[in-house]
C-alpha cells in the first residue's frame, strides 16, 4: 500500500509516518503543500492520500478537487484544525472519504488507518 | 503590560486558548498543563528563545504568540516525535509552530459564535528576543506549567469596532 502524506509540518508528517509504519504501512511519499502533492500524485500510483487543509502555495481543499478533477476515486482522509460542521462539509462535497480533526490521539489514527489498511 | 479587556470576544478567547492548550497537551503528549496564576512577568517573555506568531482574522482581530524556551521547546519536540534531540534543530523549530497552530486552531474551533480566520504560524527564534505591540493593542498574558517548565501564550487584540471605513 502507497500512501501519500501532505502537511506543510514536518513534524507533523512524522507523526503520522509513525502511525502508517505502526499499521504496517512503509511506503509513503510526504509533501509539503497541496502543488507538490499533487504533483507527486500525478506521477505516482497512491491508495490513499492524508491531507492537512491549510497550507502555503495550494491548500489541502484545493488539493483534493484536483485530485478528484482528475478522475481519481482514491480515499482522501483529511487531518486538521478546521472542525466546524460547514467546513467538514464543504471537505466531504469537495470529495473528502474521511476527517480526522487535530489534536489527535495515535490511537485514533491508527484505528482509521486501520480501516484501509484492512481493505 | 496586561490591560483589563472590556471585550465579550477577546475574554471568551482567552479562555478558548486555555481550554485548548489543555486539550493539545493531554491529547497530543499525554500530559496535564495547568494555568500559573498571575500577571506574566517581562522577564518570563525574555527568557524564551522560540515564538511562534499566528494571525487571527474575522471576529476577533490579533495575534496569538506561543513563547517557549529552549529546554520546554525541546522537551515538548522529543516527547512529540519519540526521539532524543540536542538543541534546537528545524524539528524544535517545526514543533513550536505546529503547537501554535494546533492550540490557535482549537482555540478557534471553541468560538463556536465567532467566524475566525487563522494564518499561517511564522517562526522566530533567538535568546532573549522580545515581540512589541503597536498602541491600541490590548494583550492578555498566559502562563502554563508543563512538565518540562513553563509556556507562555500571548493574546494580541486590535479593537476592530473603532475603524471608520
Amino acid at each position: 500500500m502507497k500512501v501519500l502524506v501532505v502537511d506543510d509540518s514536518g513534524v507533523m508528517r512524522k507523526i503520522i509516518v509513525r502511525s502508517l509504519n505502526a499499521v504496517g504501512v512503509t511506503d509513503v511519499v510526504e509533501a509539503g503543500d497541496g502543488q507538490e502533492a499533487f504533483e507527486k500524485f500525478q506521477a505516482e500510483s497512491f491508495e490513499l492520500v492524508l491531507t492537512d487543509w491549510n497550507m502555503p502555495v495550494r491548500s489541502g481543499l484545493e488539493l483534493v478537487k484536483d485530485i478528484r478533477g482528475s478522475g481519481s476515486k482514491v480515499p482522501i482522509m483529511m487531518v486538521t484544525t478546521e472542525a466546524q460542521k460547514s467546513q467538514v462539509i464543504t471537505a466531504i462535497q469537495a470529495g473528502v472519504t474521511d476527517y480526522l480533526t487535530k489534536p489527535f490521539e495515535n490511537d485514533t489514527l491508527r484505528k482509521k488507518l486501520d480501516k484501509y489498511v484492512a481493505v | 503590560m496586561t490591560t483589563t479587556i472590556p471585550m465579550a470576544g477577546p475574554s471568551q478567547m482567552q479562555q478558548a486558548v486555555i481550554d485548548s492548550t489543555q486539550c493539545v497537551f493531554s491529547t497530543m503528549l499525554g500530559c496535564q498543563v495547568h494555568v500559573v496564576a498571575g500577571e506574566c512577568q517581562a522577564d518570563s517573555l525574555e527568557s524564551s528563545d522560540l515564538s511562534s506568531t499566528i494571525g487571527m482574522t474575522g471576529d476577533i482581530t490579533g495575534t496569538v504568540i506561543l513563547h517557549l524556551s529552549q529546554s520546554v521547546a525541546v522537551g515538548i519536540a522529543e516527547t512529540l516525535l519519540g526521539q532524543p534531540i540536542d538543541g534546537i534543530n528545524d524539528d524544535v523549530r517545526d514543533v513550536t509552530g505546529e503547537l501554535a497552530n494546533l492550540i490557535a486552531g482549537n482555540a478557534k474551533e471553541r468560538m463556536e459564535n465567532k467566524a475566525i480566520v487563522l494564518g499561517l504560524p511564522t517562526i522566530i527564534c533567538g535568546p532573549k528576543h522580545r515581540i512589541f505591540f503597536e498602541p491600541g493593542v490590548t494583550v492578555q498574558d498566559l502562563s502554563f506549567q508543563t512538565p518540562w517548565g513553563q509556556l507562555h501564550i500571548q493574546l494580541a487584540f486590535r479593537d476592530t469596532s473603532k475603524r471608520t471605513n
